[in-house]
């Protein structure tokens, strides 16, 4: 049997050894240009704290231990199909808003910072904004006496939520529910609003202009 | 082929299998696992998080690669992180790299167990085993830590086996368990270990740890009968090369070592066993 021209070239070790890093390289370079296709394509509401979308997608060490220490247990860990955010915290808003209780448990069990350490109070978190998406369904609107998103606001004392008198000349009197700035997006109104659906949704990582992180 | 043990005669006795060491450290393992899920399912706030990260008793912890990942990603090392990969490192400098796979990792036990599987479908023709360069680790490492740093994401962690085995542990399953199952499909059809011996980057952070530890394996020459009994029990036998093959150290001080006892087990003549290096010198 005559010697295959290519192993005077390259030993079959040798070439075993390099068409496995050569799997591997493909394999990587794969994942690589996969990446931006695998960042989760609806914005989560994320625990008080988080940090600016990737780079709390990068931060987190997807531990749990904000859900773990959560009072009310409404964080909840994202699975795969989040592509990038696999393991991450979330909340959804109308199964359970955050409650921005005191200490912010989740924050001081974070190990990364992902939720950030300077935040120290509710008030102060910046997670988005509530949004009254619905205002033909909700009962202020519809003239009722409805304030439960107020009244159930962790912080109402920093008046989020005012309700806006109108007087039509043609119709009855209503109230305009109408976000202010001190809104931090914890999800409460969500969560309590008696509409199917809410009539008041959380827009996450929405800011006010001139609002800052 | 006579080795370099002192020791003349062979008493072997296969009637006797001694389990003693493996048993201990399933039992470990299993606890282990068992506070993760516990402290989150009971309540009970002892081990809380996953094997990526965790408070102990509110203490933290935080496994060295994922650290590395995140300060590579993101530039930057928070004081949370710091202490608890601090305290990791020092536990396993004191307890010696590896111990983590054998001792900790939920995943090697799996792996321990689909070895056996495959061991056994090797015998009857239906599995494979495969053998890869035990260096393409180092590789494996290295690339997911440069890949941290261009892609500024810790792309390793979506699916790092114990983070991903802990974490559906805790939580309830997760469709990452997918890769995990792969994995070990890899391991009882076509290459024993494979995850293990031959790319898992987490396992390559203890062994860098371990070589600098000094609790090892210690082998006693005078004791050695040459029967090569811990070879065919050790999960990575070429560790024991250097001493019970060539007689040239006095202890395992490969990195891959995992100090799972596996061959103190084995050895009938009582010439392996833990040891505290240069600490047994002064005693």
């Amino acid at each position: 049997m005559t010697t295959p021209i290519w192993s005077r070239l390259i030993s079959r070790r040798k070439f075993l050894k390099l068409s496995n890093l050569a799997v591997l390289g493909v394999g990587l370079l794969a994942g690589w240009s996969a990446a931006p296709f695998l960042r989760p394509r609806n914005a989560r509401l994320r625990p008080p704290g988080a940090l600016e979308e990737d780079r709390f997608l990068a931060t987190c060490i997807k531990c749990g231990q904000c859900l773990q220490v959560c009072p009310p247990q409404v964080v909840l860990l994202s699975d795969l199909d989040e592509g990038f955010g696999v393991g991450t915290p979330y909340i959804v808003p109308r199964a359970g808003g955050c409650i921005l209780c005191a200490g912010l448990p989740c924050v001081l069990a974070c190990p990364t910072g992902a939720l950030e350490h300077t935040l120290t109070e509710g008030k102060d978190a910046r997670m988005g904004l509530a949004v009254l998406s619905l205002p033909e369904t909700c009962l202020a609107m519809l003239g009722q006496d409805c304030r439960i998103c107020l009244d159930q606001c962790p912080i109402k004392d920093q008046r989020p939520i005012v309700f806006r008198r109108h007087a039509p000349p043609d119709g009855p009197v209503y109230h305009e529910p109408v976000v202010q700035s001190t809104c931090v997006g914890c999800g409460k109104c969500e969560e309590v609003c008696p509409t199917k659906p809410s009539s008041i949704t959380i827009t996450p990582r929405l800011r006010w202009p001139g609002v800052a992180a | 082929m006579r080795g370099p043990g002192q020791r003349k005669e062979t008493i072997r006795n296969d009637e006797i299998a001694v389990h003693r060491l493996r048993n201990t450290r399933w039992a470990v393992l299993i606890a282990i696992n068992a506070l993760f899920f516990l402290s989150y399912y009971l309540d009970i706030q002892i081990l809380e998080g996953t094997l990526s990260g965790s408070r102990l008793l509110g203490f933290h912890l935080a496994d060295p690669y994922a650290t590395g990942q995140i300060v590579l990603a993101t530039r930057n090392l928070p004081v949370n992180l710091l202490i608890g990969v601090a305290t990791i490192l020092g536990a396993y400098l004191v307890l010696g790299g590896r111990t983590f796979c054998s001792w900790v990792c939920p995943y090697h036990l799996l792996a321990e167990w689909c070895e056996s599987l495959n061991k056994v479908l090797v015998k009857r023709g239906i599995a494979r085993n495969r053998a890869f360069d035990y260096s393409l680790k180092y590789w494996v490492w290295a690339l997911f830590l440069a890949l941290a740093w261009a892609t500024e994401f810790t792309v390793y962690e979506m699916f790092s086996p114990p983070a991903v085995i802990t974490r559906a542990l805790v939580y309830g399953s997760s469709i990452g368990l997918l890769f995990t199952a792969l994995l070990l499909a890899i391991e009882v059809f076509y290459s024993r270990r494979f995850w293990c011996r031959y790319l898992c980057p987490v396992g390559t952070t203890y062994n860098f740890i371990g070589r600098a530890a000094p609790f090892k394996i210690k082998w006693n020459q005078d004791k050695c009968s040459n029967c090569k009994e811990c070879q065919q029990a050790c999960m990575v036998p070429f560790v024991l090369a250097d001493t019970v093959n060539r007689g040239k150290l006095e202890y395992v001080i490969s990195g891959e070592c995992t100090r799972c006892g596996l061959c103190v087990d084995a050895c009938q003549d009582g010439a392996l066993n833990y040891s505290v290096r240069y600490l047994d010198k002064l005693i």
